[in-house]
């Protein structure tokens, strides 16, 4: 496979991107965060005295200009520091000069990446191993009723609300049958009930464009050139249409993993699962500044990792970029 | 193979613009779609007469007629006997009445947000299109960065910082979902803009902005009613996740994600609490997008002979 | 409409494909359409038959009939259509799979589409070998493809049998179409417009192209056009065709020297032309008619500045005023007569 100067010139520009807007989403985060109350009287509680908020708020650099603030972030950003949590009494720490690792916000999110990639990855597995079969399954037999009921179907998978199918889920298959744990982490037993709530959606919306890009190319000239030349239907519709409906495809497919990486935030929650979605959640909700940064920051990351992933996969399968 | 039957054969199909009396007789004979309209008619009267319709206050407790199954007989406050035909939830109050504000409150902030957004996307994307240069540039810029980022994300962060509520919620569902407007109108506004009708109402003096409303928007109305149907449905299921998590809407306002919410803490007692509002969700999600798709394929001309049989 | 008896036209031997009333009918929201309505003709060893006629006509839904291209339903075909011993209609698609691409090739229109745009040309070319040659080797097809992008003119071979087609020119690309049509030596084969898409200049490259490579592996040539020109110079016979039928055969000199229909006339007057000078100008004005409202007698009268009250109410069949030249016209003798 010829792969040239051209191609390399795009994945750089792409990554370049992302880069460059990582840099303007957590600069947008940092901004809006510094606008709901003050971080030293959150930690301290409301007793607190003004003596001993002010002393905080010098020691954590609160009284520094906004833009030596700001300057602080970026190169936090740029050397992975994205900061001390609030949650386990930073105001102890800070007091007895304690710099323990086990405070850094980043460190403590990156310590739940691996839940919530198994998560993700399991179900994005399941929902193409589902999908694809499904979708050419349709594409095969256009109008006939096997392929409206899978019409139907898929358009019921993306029509359902994630997080109450999970708890259906859970009612029939953890409360009432007992096949599954209701929730946590560990064994293969607990993925299946979260990752089946989240694959509704992909599995509905692959199948929908595995079918109709399938569907478009077979109706292009090309296609009809391939038969007239007696090359068999199957052949046509596994070298020839498939090999062009898979840039479609393989773009959904990205789409809907970012889609499961944002649903995690809800069925994590559900399943108390110690991924990444649930700890946004919960430092949301103790409004812990310097961990929503860092959950935010891994969001993002991965959501745009895999951007870029789908952009390297469309540049191999069009030869128009892959070759200039 | 269907794009040359259709250009050789057929060419009436092509041009025929499609009627009322079409639309109505393919509506028939796909009685799924038929059944959507009538059920989204309903839910959308019922939730626009809610106070007429609904048989019982949504917000009024009462004790005595806590959680009872559907199908159940209580005595009210006012000590008449009440039917719950749907039962009611923790606080005795009726479900059914719960899941017709509960619509109220969903809708709106859904067809509100699609409104919002539609509109401005539109604009923009048409402006961007026409106009292309540095507007175009700036516009797109955004749109890329909007799409790079999960709409529910950005979402989730902006209602933690400036909080939930209706208001807050349709202000952010408008800022995340322009872009997928602004995209589809700029992507057919290109395409239009050197066709020979725009060439034509610039030769005799239109001016650009009659030329934009005149001639480049009334050829993506379908589309745009295509999308902004899915984001109609996308909108009801991002509510009901928002509210959830407690970023949305605020209790005791009734509305569909706030009930399964509500109803989590009472699943194994009561499955009713639970199952009703988020079945509602799923066939309103559900009626918008088959409703979408097949005015998609109505509306195609390749498709639309197929559907039209 | 009228079954044309081309048979009695028939020279000695077998004719290599025969078409015998062929109609296709597409089922649609308004009704039938009749977009080919009883066309026969045959096709001899080696000849060069052109098929003129205006986009609506039915000439390429004929030839989707002949090359199984036509999806069924919405489109119904009815009528014969053979290739030596094989009715190709009739046939399992089998039968009609060995044939298609081996012993009938078609090019087409458009050629940039009708490739695919993610395999290599050497790849599309190698397809061939490998599904009708199966005992073929790797090395062969190989050789064989780059043999034939020569034998078209696309230099260098070699390098270029690697290449996408997004990475030819148009001219470039009909010539590995014509490769493709080519590549099995084929006793027929069909170009659907194979020069419209391109330049002038282009068009007499390909066409001598299409010249030369008949020559050298002795196949017969369908050329469908709406370019009177392009049939004037590249065929031996001819059939024009309007409103989903036949309305003139004969030999492409004969029809050009005594056009017999006013039809064939209007097309001949739309092109400058100076043994035209002293005919009498009819020109066509009106537009083809929509297949799903034939008018009821002579499918030409709404636009022949010639029709008479009988045109409007009986179809003409076709006459013969020639030994092998006819007409499918009420008047045609008048018409040849001038």
């Amino acid at each position: 496979m010829k792969i040239n100067n051209a191609f390399f010139a795009f994945i750089l520009k792409r990554l370049l991107n992302s880069v460059i807007l990582l840099v303007i989403v957590m600069s947008l985060v940092f901004f809006a965060n510094r606008q709901i109350g003050d971080p030293a009287r959150m930690v301290l509680g409301n007793g607190a005295s003004e003596e001993a908020v002010l002393n905080l708020r010098t020691q954590m650099g609160l009284e520094d200009p906004m833009s030596q603030q700001y300057g602080r972030f970026l190169y936090g950003l740029a050397t992975g520091d994205l900061g001390k949590t609030f949650r386990f009494g930073l105001s102890d720490s800070v007091r007895a000069g304690n710099d323990a690792n086990a405070l850094s916000t980043l460190p403590i999110a990156m310590d739940r990446l691996p839940a919530t990639l198994i998560l993700a990855g399991a179900t994005i597995i399941f929902s193409v191993l589902v999908a694809l079969p499904l979708g050419l399954y349709a594409a095969a037999r256009p109008r006939s009723p096997p392929d409206r009921a899978i019409g139907v179907l898929s358009l019921a998978g993306v029509s359902i609300v994630e997080y109450w199918f999970a708890l259906v889920l859970v009612l029939v298959f953890a409360v009432q049958f007992a096949w599954f744990p209701t929730s946590g982490y560990g064994t293969v037993a607990h993925v299946v009930l979260p990752a089946l709530a989240l694959s509704l959606r992909p599995i509905g919306r692959i199948t929908q464009i595995a079918r109709s890009s399938l569907l478009d190319e077979m109706a292009k000239p090309y296609i009809t050139a391939a038969k007239g030349r007696g090359i068999p239907m199957r052949r046509v519709a596994a070298v020839h249409a498939l090999k062009n409906a898979a840039i479609p495809i393989v773009t959904t497919i990205g789409d809907e993993t970012i889609n499961v990486v944002t649903g995690v935030i809800i069925i994590e929650t559900i399943f108390g699962w110690p991924g990444i979605g649930a700890l946004t959640v919960d430092a949301l909700s103790i409004r812990d500044i310097p961990l929503v940064e860092a959950t935010v920051f891994l969001l993002v990351l991965m959501v745009l990792t895999i951007n870029l992933l789908v952009d390297v996969a469309y540049a191999f399968l069009n030869p128009r970029l892959r070759i200039g | 193979m269907i794009d040359e039957t259709a250009s050789t054969t057929d060419d009436t199909q092509r041009d025929a613009s499609i009627g009322y009396r079409d639309i109505i007789r393919a509506l028939v004979r796909d009685p799924l779609v038929l059944v959507s309209v009538i059920f989204l008619t309903l839910l959308i009267l019922s939730a626009i007469f809610a106070e007429i319709v609904a048989p019982m206050d949504p917000l009024i407790p009462n004790i005595f007629a806590s959680r009872l199954p559907p199908l159940s007989y209580a005595t009210g406050l006012d000590g008449t006997e009440q039917l719950h035909l749907l039962g009611t939830d923790a606080l005795g109050r009726d479900m059914l009445s719960r899941l017709i504000f509960g619509a109220r409150a969903s809708l709106f902030v859904a067809l509100v947000s699609v409104f919002v957004s539609g509109v401005l996307g539109t604009c923009l994307g048409v402006i961007a299109g026409y106009y292309g240069g540095w507007v175009e540039t700036v516009v797109m810029r955004a749109v890329d960065a909007f799409m790079a980022v999960p709409s529910l994300l950005i979402a989730l962060f902006v209602l933690f910082i400036i909080g939930g509520g209706l208001v807050n919620m349709i202000l952010i569902f408008a800022l995340v979902r322009w872009v997928v407007y602004a995209r589809l109108a700029r992507g057919i506004t290109l395409s239009l803009r050197e066709t020979q009708f725009v060439e034509a109402a610039r030769a005799i003096g239109a001016s650009n902005a009659r030329i934009m409303l005149r001639h480049i928007l009334p050829n993506m109305i379908s589309p745009l009613l295509v999308l902004a149907t899915l984001e109609i449905a996308l909108l009801v299921l991002a509510e009901a996740g928002l509210s959830f998590l407690g970023f949305g809407l605020v209790p005791p306002e009734p509305s569909w994600g706030l009930m399964i919410s509500r109803g989590r803490e009472y699943m194994r007692e009561a499955w009713w609490m639970i199952t009703l509002p988020g079945l509602a969700i799923f066939l309103t999600t559900l009626s918008l997008n088959l409703i979408a798709n097949w005015f998609r394929a109505v509306m195609d001309p390749v498709q639309r002979w197929r559907w039209l049989m | 409409m009228a079954v044309v008896d081309v048979k009695a036209d028939m020279q000695s031997d077998q004719p290599v494909l025969d078409v015998r009333d062929l109609k296709v009918t597409f089922q649609t929201p308004r009704g039938h359409v009749h977009a080919v309505n009883g066309v026969s003709f045959h096709v001899e060893k080696g000849e060069a038959l052109g098929i003129l006629g205006e986009s609506g006509s039915g000439k390429s839904v004929s030839v989707g009939a002949i090359m199984g291209l036509l999806e069924s339903p919405p489109a119904r075909i009815e009528g014969q259509v053979n290739y030596r011993d094989t009715e190709l209609i009739s046939a399992p698609a089998s039968v009609t799979r060995s044939i298609h691409g081996d012993r009938i090739a078609m090019i087409y229109q458009d050629a940039i589409t009708s490739l695919n745009p993610s395999l290599t040309i050497g790849n599309q070319i190698g397809e061939l070998f490998k599904v009708h040659r199966p005992n073929m080797g790797r090395r062969e097809i190989q050789a064989k493809s780059i043999e034939l992008l020569e034998a078209v003119g696309i230099q260098p071979a070699r390098e270029r049998v690697n290449s996408y087609p997004h990475e030819f020119s148009g001219g470039m690309n009909q010539r590995i179409m014509i490769a493709l049509g080519i590549a099995l030596s084929p006793e027929i084969l069909i170009a659907d417009e194979p020069t419209t898409a391109l330049d002038v200049t282009v068009q007499a490259q390909i066409m001598r192209l299409l010249g030369d490579l008949r020559g050298q592996i002795d196949m017969a040539l369908i050329l469908i056009t709406h370019d009177i020109g392009l049939v004037a110079e590249n065929t031996d016979r001819l059939m024009v065709m309007y409103g989903g039928g036949p309305v003139e055969t004969g030999p492409t000199d004969a029809i050009i020297e005594r056009p017999a229909h006013p039809y064939t006339i209007g097309l001949l007057n739309s092109i400058p032309h100076d043994d035209m000078k002293g005919k009498k100008l009819i020109a066509i004005s009106g537009s083809p008619p929509k297949l799903n409202e034939m008018p009821k007698g002579c499918v030409f009268a709404p636009r022949c500045a010639m029709a008479k009250d009988m045109c409007r109410k009986e179809i003409p069949v076709m006459t013969r005023i020639a030994p092998d030249h006819s007409s499918a016209c009420h008047f045609a003798q008048e018409v040849v007569d001038g």
